[in-house]
């Protein structure tokens, strides 16, 4: 019972830890700092929407030196091959001059791959990466090479500037755990943003968790507690998304043509279990799914034109569905 | 915390204590529901009375009233795990305690089981913290403020039937019993006695004379007096050959050329009976406690002016058959008096025609030949009796028109038939020989033959009725017959 507790304590201090020294960089934006280190402990892959210049590629270079962790980056452009991103084999001459192939690898073979404005590669090449995304192997001729652990993929995409893009399919977007916006940031934080600018100094961020670490808090993570209440609170939101014949949602009825999958619920689940350790808890709460809704099922749900028509979003849906899912309330 | 919970964990020792509070709050709510159930029965029989609500209602109403909570209790007793969750909800404690309770109660595997033992120590010190009586507050219901309001309604309400009746008894309703006590001893009219009433203060405005609306439109102080029941003509001598007829509805003025004695009285007997009268002038409709002993000998006396009216009538009667056996110019100046007088005499007798016509139509077919100058009226009126009539009165030698003026319609209609059948003939003639193109207008769709096809065989023989046939040049005709023709002969 100690043990758990000390577990539990050192676990929440261990993530604050890692927090603090990324907001060393990064101002602001802690929803989006909550949501990566969720999906790095939850096993997951997290997809960043946002306009360009809000730190969407700072924020995973600052997790990089945070972690102790290998970090590769790849911009994405339309003539990149699916080889620029797995590796290729290549004919290597030894000193005593035979030769042999051997398999290089690419930049996919990192902890922290920042996969920038994934968006803008070609379908092949974007399927290359979700293929080793939710196998965590990689596939070349007969050879299969497995992903170290953590793998993380951090997908950025911009909003704007579509012409000339490919956007991610609907199955594609449902292998990310997340889907986080990054938003303007508020009055106070640009002012620090500009103060942080103007200093020439270069800011230092320490490694705070090596690898074993980040794997010991996986598995803490994993032991987390999920009443019954909870887990059918998370069916239940994710039911409501589904526009099926008598059992729907009036709103997913009316605005949705396709609901969450089922990864949908898991990552309700698994992202709950690492919040409330985040927040010193053994147990997952309702408000943890609560807080997860949006950033879990919003890439995971596809409207119709009527919705699209009305101006209504997937953030607007949800926070209605949660404002009318039923409460534990007395009779 | 109690007694009983102190073996208990704090989380369980928690939970069992919000329960039994909600338990306490749902049986005080789902009790006053029953009461208030009660309670709407018991002031149903107190304003109702037993007249119309039978005592064996109320057990019955209770009775309903106690499923009824009963139900609702089993329904809404929420489990300690939803309880629980209640006080998570209401403390803001982020289902700590549920999700302890839950995994103390139903067990769970060694691996988990430490993260469980540390989550319910974790539990238990918030579980410390929580006070029942604020997670679960005490508040008034609505059920328990409505058994409050009807407590009072039916406090009230017995205090009045007691206070009018000076003794407990719930048999008459509490309405009668306000009625009485506010207009005395007079019972209530009940509602037969009440319609019956309202279509003798305002009948029908078909059936109203001229100058009776007036008379309703009185004010009801007027109308009560004996004197201004009486229409404008009532009040004003009554001519020297008039009769006049006791109605509650003002007296009808009669011509006496225009009545014969027995239709005057089927008239009258009629009118009576419409306005609610006996034939001996009695009022069936007024209650019997209201008809006076004034009354009775106010429709006595009328009564027997009547009588003496219908004997002058008769004597006139049989002084005008008299005169006009004697003289045929005597019968037209009669007929046409009649006639003028039908059309346009008494207005009140048109008016009468007008609005009931079966009713005088029914007047003179049973008069027959007795009432001449009622036949004439009722042939006026275009009944279907008027074959009838017109027979009697050219037997009984009466003056009248109607005679005469029937004959000349039997020719007229007599001549129309038979131009008709002349007519309807040559339609049905031309029907046969109908001849000519008739050109069908379908929609440009697939239609199917209602005839089925049948492949019918024919001789060449046959054919050759078709040559005039349009489609064959007439060039070509002369030839073809010619082919026919040989055929034929070739056959024969």
């Amino acid at each position: 019972m100690l043990a758990q507790d000390t577990t539990l304590h050192s676990a929440t201090e261990q993530i604050d830890a890692v927090r603090a020294q990324i907001h060393r960089v990064i101002v602001g934006h802690e929803r989006v700092v909550d949501g990566v280190l969720n999906a790095l402990l939850s096993g997951g892959h997290v997809l960043l929407e946002g306009v360009p210049g809000l730190g969407k590629t700072t924020l995973l270079r600052t997790l990089g030196r945070a972690l102790h962790l290998d970090y590769s980056r790849i911009q994405f452009t339309p003539d990149l091959m699916p080889a620029d991103i797995l590796g290729s084999v290549v004919m290597d001459t030894n000193e005593l001059g035979a030769k042999a192939l051997r398999f290089e690898k690419g930049p996919v073979f990192a902890h922290l791959v920042l996969a920038d404005e994934i968006n803008r590669a070609t379908p092949r090449t974007q399927s290359a990466l979700l293929e080793a995304m939710q196998e965590k192997t990689v596939t070349s001729g007969t050879t299969t090479h497995l992903l170290d652990e953590p793998f993380l993929v951090m997908a950025t995409q911009n909003p704007l500037e579509m012409e000339g893009t490919y956007p991610l399919p609907e199955a594609q977007l449902d292998r990310f755990l997340l889907k986080l916006l990054v938003e303007y940031p508020e009055r106070e934080d640009l002012t620090a943003i500009v103060d942080r600018t103007a200093d020439t100094t270069p800011l230092e961020v320490d490694a705070i968790l090596d690898r074993e670490q980040i794997l010991e808090l996986r598995r803490a993570a994993s032991q987390t507690l999920v009443a019954p209440h909870v887990r059918d609170y998370a069916i239940s939101l994710v039911l409501a998304t589904q526009p099926r014949p008598g059992r729907e949602h009036a709103l997913a009825r009316k605005y949705v043509r396709y609901g969450s999958s089922p990864r949908g619920a898991q990552a309700l689940v698994l992202c709950g279990r690492v919040r409330a350790l985040m927040h010193g808890r053994l147990h997952v709460s309702t408000e943890d799914v609560r807080e997860l809704a949006l950033p879990s099922l919003r890439h995971r749900i596809i409207l119709n034109f009527d919705a699209h028509a009305d101006g209504r979003t997937e953030d607007d849906l949800l926070l209605e569905m949660l404002e009318s899912l039923p409460e534990p309330t007395m009779p | 915390m109690p007694a009983s919970d102190l073996n208990l964990g704090l989380v369980e020792g928690l939970v069992e204590t919000c329960r039994k509070r909600v338990a306490g709050q749902l049986r005080t709510r789902e009790g006053c529901l029953a009461l208030a159930v009660c309670l709407v029965g018991f002031c149903g029989l107190l304003v109702l009375g037993t007249r119309y609500v039978p005592f064996v209602t109320l057990p019955l109403v209770a009775g309903l009233g106690v499923w009824i909570a009963a139900r609702r209790l089993g329904t809404y007793l929420p489990t300690r795990y939803a309880v629980a969750q209640l006080v998570d909800a209401r403390s803001g404690l982020q289902d700590a305690v549920s999700t302890a309770y839950h995994f103390k109660t139903v067990g769970i595997d060694k691996q988990h089981g430490r993260v469980a033992a540390a989550q319910y120590e974790s539990a238990s010190r918030l579980a410390a913290h929580v006070d029942p009586r604020q997670a679960f507050p005490g508040v008034v219901s609505p059920a328990q403020r409505a058994s409050v309001w009807l407590l009072a309604s039916a406090l009230v309400l017995f205090g009045l039937r007691v206070g009018l009746q000076a003794t407990i008894s719930f048999e008459p309703p509490l309405a009668s019993l306000i009625l009485t006590a506010i207009f005395g001893q007079r019972p209530a009219p009940n509602a037969d006695e009440r319609q019956r009433a309202a279509a003798i203060e305002r009948p029908d405005t078909d059936q109203l004379l001229p100058g009776d609306e007036e008379f309703f439109e009185r004010p009801a102080s007027e109308q009560d007096s004996p004197k201004s029941e009486l229409p404008r003509e009532a009040h004003e001598e009554p001519p020297s050959e008039a009769v006049q007829m006791p109605d509650v509805e003002g007296l009808i003025t009669v011509p006496l050329e225009e009545q014969g004695p027995e239709g005057l009285l089927e008239d009258s007997t009629l009118q009576a009976e419409d306005a609610g009268l006996s034939p001996d002038g009695q009022d069936n409709n007024l209650p019997s406690d209201t008809g006076s002993d004034l009354w009775d000998e106010e429709a006595q006396s009328l009564f027997d002016k009547l009588k003496q009216a219908f004997d002058n009538m008769l004597q006139t009667l049989d002084m005008a058959s008299t005169e006009s056996s004697s003289s045929e110019s005597g019968q037209e100046q009669g007929s046409g008096s009649t006639e003028e007088t039908a059309s346009s005499g008494n207005p009140a007798d048109s008016g009468e025609a007008e609005q009931d016509p079966s009713g005088q139509a029914a007047d003179a077919s049973m008069e027959g030949g007795e009432a001449g100058p009622e036949a004439g009226e009722s042939a006026s009126a275009g009944t279907t009796s008027g074959e009838d009539s017109t027979g009697d009165q050219s037997g009984g030698g009466n003056a009248s028109a109607a005679g005469s003026s029937d004959g000349d319609k039997e020719l007229a209609e007599a001549e129309q038939l038979e131009v008709l059948g002349a007519l309807e003939e040559l339609y049905m003639e031309r029907a046969e020989n109908m001849r000519g193109e008739v050109t069908i207008e379908t929609r440009l769709a697939e239609q199917s033959a209602s005839v089925p096809y049948n492949q019918r065989s024919t001789s060449h023989g046959d054919g050759s009725g078709s040559v005039s046939r349009d489609e064959i040049p007439a060039s070509y005709r002369t030839y073809i017959q010619n082919y026919f023709d040989t055929l034929r002969r070739n056959a024969e």
